[in-house]
């Protein structure tokens, strides 16, 4: 019973994808269709509309039956599939050694030799982290990328200059968390069968100034409302939402 | 002996019993009820869906705390992510303090409760999410991934408007280029009601991208537990800088929490401890924290915890209090439906307008002369291509003292732009109009007027821009809404030199497809 509920949710997972990449191709389709060079002019427009109602219509009736088998694959799965919590994953590493430590006075020098290797780690990572990020901040914070109006450009400019930057960032990230990962894992292994000799501290209330602080972020907020208001901050939001802004939804 | 009941009946009470407890599995719970609530609260505007046309009140003044374009057609608030958008696009005229001032306030209050309360788009990915496919987990992958939220809302929200701030050039970049509510509610809205259907002429490589973008979102979503919330949006990694101060959220209490982890187990987000900045304060970890020391509060009162659970008179005066809370906002549903929704005052029919002028300016409607036309009489006055062009006048910029009259420039091409400093194609598309204009002095008349509606940049904004071709004011928005334009820019109309009209469309023009139209207008 299990296995057929596990085959009909690969079933489901794999035409969920298939409808969505159907839908991707129908709108990419059009838009290829619509620029193809017997659709254009001597002066490079458009003959006809690349998006017409009656088109989209018509594609979106042809792909009609596969929503409905989908729509029919989701009600089985609904009625089929219970509503199973999902296991929860096991403890996370960094919570399990943070307990173990806790009722340790002291670490014996292997693990502290993980730990070490860890702060190591981080360090190079928050180091690599950096330079990418001054690498994408020289390029963003540079206003002679940004004078151009060809927006298209510039965008594609941009995100070619930077993602780089980025996706090293996050590789480094992941990188050092998975190392740090086997480190702690290690270090469990380790503390494993050590006999607890301190009992677990528990922290004390102590007096905070959140309520000083809120009243502060408060009072702040406030002013700059009341400022807006009278510098016509408020006006302007008014005037941007009454209008529809044809780009930002996709039109234009 | 007994009977035993007949096999047909033992299985019609099996499915029976398996139905019923889907039913009971899959009543809403509370905080799927204030979503849904949320949800038809930012959305009111209903008869937006029948007439296709978005809101238009003063309400707009205000931003709603979660996730909603203000161009879909049941919209009744302002986005805040849009909103600051074009407050950092503006800043170099006017600070942001009115949205900034917004988010600080919601963010103090609520934080990241909104994300799990009353974002619209929160309640759309937790339903998409249930769809039942293969799942993927949370991991140490996917709480570094979380990060990338704040990467797009410093690049998209922050450093790239506030680049183009200073050539007073409006870019909301994530509106524009990533936000999937924009296409879904905005451009689907719109667009699916068969009165915009001319707008699909607008569609184009913008569009294409943008409802692709959308897709893989929705994909995201259904794989991965709200995968739009905790990867990419921007409003989310706001709220989420005010996870230590917000006044109501999921709180736990230091002295009785022993590092267990069990929260961080249940909970579908990336969170390292309940009540961090990934925490959407949902309140599942509530009921498994085994020492009881997590609760839902605002300020120092608890308004779901263990505390209040185990204690039944407690427990009564909170479900009063809910009671009441929810007939209030009940109350205030029904009002915001009914106030949203009621039918416009029937305009005053207009006196039948002379056959020469139709919408006058309103700085010039004193001293300008009536004129003649000289046109066929037989072909009537509108805005469609075909029809003679109504005849206005505007004052025009920088002293608004002279003025442009439509019918001066019979015999000429006119070229007409509708459009306004805010709007950020019309800006794009003004050096087309300049550029065409130069090389044809003496064979089109041009002129560019700006929307009613916050006016005092544009002196300045045009003067840093070295444009030759006449701008004008359109002071009560009547020249506008005789071309039938309203609440979409850019619009351009072009009237050939006998007075008719032979295109008028919104929607951005090429330099190619001016000097087409114009061509083509000289040609009739």
């Amino acid at each position: 019973m299990a296995k057929k509920g596990s085959v009909l949710r690969y079933l489901i997972s794999a035409a969920t994808v298939l409808l969505l990449l159907l839908l991707a191709w129908q709108c990419l389709d059009v838009y290829i269709t619509g620029n193809r060079p017997a659709n254009l002019d001597g002066y490079g427009l458009h003959i006809e509309n690349v998006y017409r109602a009656e088109d989209v219509g018509l594609r979106l009736r042809s792909i009609g039956i596969w929503a409905i088998v989908y729509v029919l694959l989701l009600a089985a799965g609904a009625l089929w599939l219970s509503d199973r919590k999902p296991d929860l994953p096991g403890m996370e590493p960094d919570n399990r050694l943070r307990l173990m430590k806790k009722r340790l006075r002291a670490l014996p020098k292997e693990a502290q030799s993980q730990e070490n290797c860890r702060k190591r780690v981080r360090l190079c990572a928050l180091a690599a982290v950096l330079l990418c990020a001054a690498m994408g901040l020289s390029y963003l914070l540079n206003r002679e990328h940004f004078m151009s109006w060809d927006l298209e450009t510039v965008m594609g400019d941009m995100l070619m200059h930077t993602v780089p930057w980025v996706a090293a960032a996050f590789a480094v990230l992941v990188g050092a968390a998975f190392l740090c990962r086997r480190s702690m894992e290690k270090e469990i292994a380790l503390l494993k069968g050590l006999a607890a000799d301190a009992a677990p501290e528990v922290p004390k209330e102590t007096e905070s100034l959140l309520p000083i602080i809120r009243v502060c972020l408060f009072a702040g907020a406030v002013v700059l409302v009341v400022l807006g208001i009278r510098n016509g901050g408020m006006r302007d939001v008014l005037v941007k939402a009454i209008n529809i802004c044809t780009e930002c939804i996709g039109l234009g | 002996m007994c009977l035993s009941k007949p096999l047909i009946f033992v299985r019609s009470v099996s499915a029976l019993d398996k139905i019923k407890n889907w039913i009971k599995s899959h009543i809403p719970t509370q905080r799927r009820l204030v979503q849904l609530y949320a949800a038809l609260l930012y959305n009111a505007h209903l008869k937006g869906y029948i007439t296709g046309n978005i809101y238009t009140g003063a309400v707009k003044n205000l931003c709603v705390p979660g996730f909603n374009c203000y161009s879909c057609p049941g919209a009744v608030g302002a986005c805040p992510l849009g909103a600051l958008q074009n407050a950092v696009a503006a800043s170099g005229s006017r600070a942001p303090t009115y949205v900034l001032g917004v988010l600080l306030l919601y963010g103090l209050i609520f934080g990241r409760t909104v994300c799990g309360w009353l974002c619209p788009v929160g309640l759309m990915q937790e339903l998409l999410h249930k769809i039942p496919t293969v799942k993927i987990r949370k991991n140490f992958v996917t709480r570094i991934l979380s990060w990338l939220k704040y990467v797009i809302l410093a690049v998209f929200v922050i450093i790239i408007p506030f680049l183009y701030s200073p050539q007073s050039y409006p870019v909301p970049a994530f509106c524009k280029y990533i936000c999937p509510e924009g296409t879904f509610g905005g451009a689907i809205g719109l667009l699916a009601n068969p009165v915009n259907f001319d707008k699909f002429s607008m569609l184009g490589i913008l569009f294409t991208r943008k409802f692709v973008i959308m897709l893989i979102i929705i994909g995201l979503c259904i794989f991965i537990y709200r995968a739009f919330c905790r990867f990419i949006c921007p409003l989310g990694a706001i709220y989420g800088l005010f996870a230590k101060v917000c006044v109501l959220g999921v709180k736990v209490e230091a002295p009785k929490c022993t590092d267990c982890g069990r929260c961080v187990r249940e909970c579908p987000m990336d969170i390292r401890r309940a009540g961090d900045h990934e925490c959407i304060h949902c309140g599942k970890c509530i009921d498994v924290c085994p020492t009881k020391a997590i609760s839902f509060k605002a300020g120092r009162i608890i308004l779901r915890g263990p505390q209040i659970d185990a204690v039944p008179e407690k427990k009564r005066r909170v479900r009063k209090l809910r009671l009441g809370a929810w007939a209030a906002a009940l109350v205030l549903l029904v009002f915001a439906l009914w106030f949203f929704n009621k039918p416009a005052a029937a305009p005053e029919k207009p006196e039948p307008a002379p056959a020469e002028t139709v919408a006058v300016s309103e700085t010039q409607a004193e001293t300008t002369p009536e004129t003649e036309a000289a046109v066929e009489p037989a072909v009537p006055v509108g805005f469609e291509a075909g029809m003679r062009a109504p005849d206005f006048a505007v004052p025009l910029y920088p002293e608004l003292q002279e003025t442009f009259r439509l019918s001066d420039h019979r015999g000429k091409t006119v070229v007409i732009n509708f459009w306004a400093t805010w709007c950020t194609p019309c800006c794009n598309e003004l050096p087309h109009f300049d550029e065409l204009y130069r090389k044809y002095p003496e064979d089109i008349a041009m002129i560019a007027i700006h929307s009613s509606l916050v006016t005092e940049d544009v002196p300045g904004y045009l003067g840093k821009l070295d444009y030759r071709m006449p701008f004008g004011l359109d002071e009560s928005g009547d020249v506008i809404a005789a071309f039938n334009g309203s609440t979409m820019l850019p619009q351009t109309v072009v009237v050939d030199a006998n007075g008719i009209i032979t295109y008028n469309a919104v929607g951005s023009v090429t330099y190619e497809k001016l000097e087409k139209l114009a061509a083509e207008a000289a040609v009739d």
